[in-house]
């Protein structure tokens, strides 16, 4: 597979306004940001600060503020999802050591949720930790392509034997499955998805995918409307790994046609279509 | 300042309470005025930019200080939820004309909303209006209304290339003309 060529510099500038105002699709904006990495420093500063100057641009916007009230409600609606984030997660956090309390931390912390990023990210070791687990385990048992081959195969039963606690909840639960396939043939990857529509999460994982050192590949869906949402970036280890998708609206879920990983220059590696 | 704003976003990811008011504090004008732009009524606008801070809060610890300022990040991830949601909201009529009126051609932001929007957006329709029809045509349909260029595009039976150039040179047009009205 080849890669598009990074843009010029006189094309990252037209198109500074786009990307900054979310105008380009997934695979363009995908393509903006890796050639912007492969800018100079001095262009990437004239496009940092030359969007930062458009979408501040009062002058394209009503002249409208917003109500006193709004405030107190925006505050209280963040605060009320990381408090549900946070109790989603705590029994799993139970696990861990407990959180020491540093000298002049602010006690207001705690009132709004502090423990949101905490639970959160003990959430996503303990996952973490499950599929290292089911990854070792896959291989005590048989060879991750065998898994890849079993989740295609709709062998639930016999897939759930390899995976780890959080895996087998969604394998076996009462969850949508969506199969992925390769969109070139000649690649040798696989995934699935396991869609829970009652805790709004998905467990997704994946086999063949060439490894990163950072997070290269997307989680996308695809609407019924035909855009589409990256969901989640990630790496991959180059081994057969997978992850929890969290905060996926029964809305959002409902109007997925279909589920598909990309890698960085948006070119789509698994398809569920 | 950038160092600043990646602390900010790291203690907003963490849940902090100081923090996501302090980002409200700093950003809910301009969020709002983006949700009230795009969306049809005042009550869909305030829903709207509690689901952007909750975003903002989902989102905090991807933000990169290298890749943009704050308010580039800010004001990408809302109107990108704006977008969405008024894409899952909308049933769209089917535009298949270059002469035909881009605005009353969505059903969700018909013409009995016209005069409210137009209102609110005195001035920039203002400025629209004088710009060359293609460029016209394209900010109200991408900017305004949410469609992807592609859709764009499609509808106008014109090449992708020449739609977001037309895009791009029309929205400097405005902010271009925008300076100078201030300026008189």
């Amino acid at each position: 597979m080849t890669s598009p060529e990074p843009m010029t510099r006189q094309e990252l500038l037209e198109l500074a306004a786009l990307d900054a105002l979310g105008l380009l699709d997934r695979y363009e904006a995908a393509l903006y940001t890796r050639s912007f990495h492969y800018a100079s420093a001095p262009v990437q500063d004239e496009i940092v600060r030359l969007q930062a100057e458009i979408v501040s641009d009062e002058s394209l916007l009503p002249e409208e503020e917003p109500d006193g009230s709004l405030r107190e409600r925006v505050l209280r609606k963040v605060a009320e999802a990381i408090e549900r984030e946070a109790s989603e997660f705590a029994p799993l956090a139970t696990i861990g050591r407990r959180r020491r309390h540093r000298p002049g931390e602010s006690d207001r912390r705690s009132a709004f949720g502090a423990s949101g990023q905490f639970w959160r990210a003990a959430a996503f070791v303990m996952a973490g930790a499950v599929v290292v687990l089911a990854y070792f385990s896959a291989e005590a048992n048989r060879s991750s392509n065998e898994i890849a081959r079993l989740a295609l195969m709709d062998d639930t039963e016999q897939l759930a034997v390899v995976l780890g606690a959080t895996g087998r909840q969604f394998v076996l639960g009462d969850n949508q499955k969506v199969t992925m396939h390769p969109a070139k043939a000649s690649t040798n990857v696989a995934g699935a998805v396991y869609v829970n529509e009652t805790t709004e999460q998905a467990f997704v994982f994946f086999d063949g995918l060439p490894r990163t050192t950072g997070n290269d590949y997307t989680l996308c869906v695809i609407l019924e409307d035909g855009s589409s949402e990256d969901l989640q970036t990630f790496r991959s280890g180059g081994i057969f790994s997978g992850f929890i998708v969290s905060n996926l609206s029964a809305s959002l879920l409902a109007s997925i046609t279909r589920w598909e990983i990309t890698d960085l220059a948006g070119a789509v590696i698994l398809t569920s279509a | 300042m950038s160092q600043q704003d990646w602390m900010l976003m790291h203690r907003v990811a963490a849940g902090e309470e100081a923090a996501v008011t302090e980002l409200y504090d700093r950003f809910s004008s301009l969020v709002f005025r983006v949700a009230r732009q795009l969306l049809p009524t005042q009550a869909d606008a305030e829903d709207a930019v509690q689901e952007v801070f909750i975003r903002l809060w989902q989102t905090a610890d991807r933000y990169d200080p290298r890749r943009a300022k704050l308010v580039t990040w800010v004001m990408l991830i809302a109107r990108r939820h704006l977008i969405d949601r008024l894409r899952r909201n909308a049933v769209r009529g089917t535009m298949s004309s270059f002469e035909g009126d881009p605005v009353s051609t969505s059903p969700d932001r018909g013409p009995d909303r016209r005069p409210q929007e137009a209102e609110r957006n005195v001035r920039l329709l203002k400025r629209i209006a004088d710009l060359p029809k293609l460029q016209r045509t394209v900010i109200e349909r991408a900017y305004l209304q949410g469609f992807t260029l592609r859709e764009v595009s499609e509808q106008l039976e014109a090449p992708l290339g020449t739609v977001k150039s037309a895009l791009s040179r029309g929205l400097a047009r405005l902010r271009e003309r925008a300076k100078t009205d201030w300026a008189v």
